[in-house]
């Protein structure tokens, strides 16, 4: 029956986000389109360009949130609105019913990253010698390849601890609206505010794990500031290591982590709409 | 859906309607009754309302169940004729009594009964 | 086997509030079609949602063919909430395809054939069909289902008498011996003569479980009126 879930899944999602990441490509191409042609001109450089640039900019980090937000809203409409009398006495699971939301949704995420990254790096190459797109996408390029040799395990390791980020959020997100469904008013007002408050709350635990590492081992605290900060662990990777080998060490750490508090998530979730299911 | 009335279970009020229907000649002598199912659909009633209606009608003999055709109507003639008469006389007496609670004499109903009897006859 | 058992039942919502159901005790048997009763608040909505699994009894427990409910009971009840519960964007033959997906008693056939007849175009999409309409969708696909348990939560409420009559005819129609129907209603009177039984609920209990000849014969009156005695204002 998951397969059926999954199929069923698919279809209700690929009506909005089929559409957008259509957008999201034509959009691309139009800008990538744009920088080759280069049409020569003080009205083009100072008008267009900065149009263009913003518009790119505002479509490719729209679609990145748009995704999440619309598979967000699909498993709030499916299972906790009105559809969720038919659902819930569907002859399948709840953990069937949650990761037939959840597969559907990592995958719509990857699809969604890969797409911003190949969007990117095509548009760049397009406007080569133009810009200031170019130009700070090439000095990120280059910082992050100052390391030197970039080891396949960092490589490894880096992928995955996003990979366990996406999949977290998306099963934090899912939770707080399990919990937001035990009121019955302000259900969607209360899951933000709960996604919020986890989210603080992970932050808050993990600065007060740092510090206490600074205390006790002065030398290690960079690292530990990497495994706290979960998927945003590319930006401190400005800060040129030593050791490829141990980065990426704490990098698997961070991931281990991550996926334990996601599985964590995943079960209370399922259990949340086992025996406290409140559809009204 | 048919309007049952309120204060007799509707199995009772299926026998008088399928009585009537046996004797004014709906349902023929030997003739094959609609099945529970059908009846029930046609009437608006539980099936099982039918079954114990039908139960009743083979008591009284006026119906009779063979196990794999299904249920038919006696073969018995003087039987239908003597059910006539008795909801005849029913429907008689319950004339009368109305007739004699505004005050009629014998004479005056059986007038009243000549006259629109001759009358419907002249237009049926 | 007895095909619903609902042993002292109770569910309250809020601790300190009264409790929706009280200890209820209740066996239904099969091939009868009985009728739900009971004023709002009396409970019937939440044993229908327990008998579905979609709430947790905090007491008690209920039995559908000796079994606590879960998947294996969910193939075998057809439900019918009081409200719109289909996707609105799916067109009717997509939510036929979805049923027929995941019920394997779903007669699609049989659901095509109900539309057909009810003149209802299945490339509709859901949203975009009146509310007389939609009521009858989901009940032709409630109706399509060779279930064993059929619940029907206010079927015929809010619909024309030309379609209050074509639910009632259907759900005569898909009768049998295999299976029970559980119709909970206001509207007694309209569907007093399809019913073989009553339970009246009242408070989280049951008061009254009859048939519905045996109310007529007792107390010379439909179960209508009975209602309105016992539950009267």
């Amino acid at each position: 029956m998951l397969d059926k879930l999954i199929k069923h899944e698919f279809t209700a999602l690929g009506r909005t986000l089929i559409v957008i990441h259509m957008v999201l490509v034509v959009v691309s191409l139009l800008t990538a389109g744009i920088g080759l042609l280069k049409p020569a001109g003080n009205f083009f450089s100072l008008l267009i360009v900065p149009a263009v640039t913003i518009l790119y900019f505002v479509v490719v980090f729209g679609v990145g949130f748009i995704t999440l937000f619309v598979v967000a809203q699909r498993f709030y409409t499916n299972l906790l609105g009105p559809e969720g009398y038919l659902m819930f006495t569907l002859p399948v699971s709840r953990r069937d019913l949650i990761l037939a939301k959840f597969i559907p949704a990592m995958s719509w995420h990857m699809i969604s990253t890969v797409l911003s990254i190949a969007s990117v790096v095509i548009v760049a190459l397009a406007w080569t010698d133009t810009s200031i797109l170019a130009y700070q996408l090439l000095s990120g390029i280059n910082e992050l390849f100052s390391l030197g040799e970039v080891s396949t395990v960092l490589i490894v390791a880096l992928i995955a601890l996003t990979f366990a980020g996406s999949a977290n959020y998306i099963l934090m997100a899912y939770l707080s609206m399990a919990l937001g469904q035990l009121a019955n008013k302000g259900r969607i007002v209360l899951s933000v505010a709960i996604y919020f408050g986890i989210y603080m709350t992970l932050q808050f635990l993990g600065l007060i794990v740092v510090a206490i590492v600074a205390l006790v081992a002065p030398a290690s605290a960079l690292e530990v500031q990497v495994v706290g900060g979960h998927a945003f662990t590319v930006i401190a990777l400005a800060e040129p290591f030593d050791d490829q080998g141990l980065l990426a060490l704490v990098l698997l750490g961070a991931t281990a982590l991550t996926l334990g508090a996601s599985v964590a998530y995943f079960f209370i979730t399922e259990r949340l709409l086992d025996r406290r299911l409140n559809l009204l | 859906m048919t309007k049952f009335s309120a204060d007799r279970p509707i199995y009772t009020q299926i026998i008088d309607l399928v009585q009537v229907r046996i004797v004014t000649g709906v349902y023929l002598p030997e003739s094959k009754l609609p099945s529970v199912r059908d009846l029930a659909v046609e009437l608006g009633v539980n099936p099982n309302t039918v079954q114990r209606a039908f139960s009743g009608l083979e008591q009284s003999g006026l119906v009779r169940c063979e196990l794999t055709s299904g249920r038919f109507v006696t073969d018995c003639v003087q039987l239908i004729k003597d059910v006539r008469q008795k909801l005849l006389k029913e429907q008689t007496e319950d004339y009368v009594k109305n007739m004699r609670h505004y005050g009629c004499s014998s004479t005056e109903i059986c007038d009243l009964v000549c006259l629109c009897a001759e009358q419907t006859e002249a237009t049926s | 086997m007895t095909l619903l058992q609902c042993k002292e039942l109770t569910k309250t919502y809020e601790k300190g509030s009264a409790p929706a159901l009280n200890g209820l005790d209740l066996d239904l048997e099969r091939g009868k079609i009985i009728g739900l009763l009971g004023p709002n608040g009396s409970g019937k909505t939440t044993l229908i949602k327990i008998i579905n699994g979609l709430l947790v009894p905090t007491a008690g427990k209920v039995l559908i063919n000796g079994r606590l409910p879960g998947i294996e009971s969910k193939k075998s009840i057809a439900y019918l909430p009081d409200k719109s519960y289909l996707a609105d964007w799916m067109r009717i033959a997509q939510i036929v395809d979805f049923f027929d997906d995941f019920y394997a008693d779903f007669d699609q056939q049989r659901a095509l054939s109900m539309l057909e007849l009810l003149d209802i175009d299945s490339r509709q999409v859901f949203r975009s069909l009146s509310k007389g309409t939609k009521e009858k969708v989901q009940l032709v696909l409630v109706m399509s289902r060779t279930a064993q348990l059929y619940l029907l939560d206010e079927p015929i409420g809010g619909v024309d008498p030309a379609a209050r009559d074509f639910i009632l005819r259907t759900i005569l129609t898909n009768y049998s011996e295999e299976a029970s129907i559980v119709i909970s209603t206001h509207l007694i009177a309209d569907v007093e003569s399809i019913l073989d039984e009553v339970i009246f609920l009242d408070k989280g209990k049951v008061t009254l479980q009859s048939s519905v000849d045996a109310i007529r014969s007792d107390k010379g009156k439909s179960v209508d009126e009975t209602f309105r005695e016992v539950f009267a204002c």
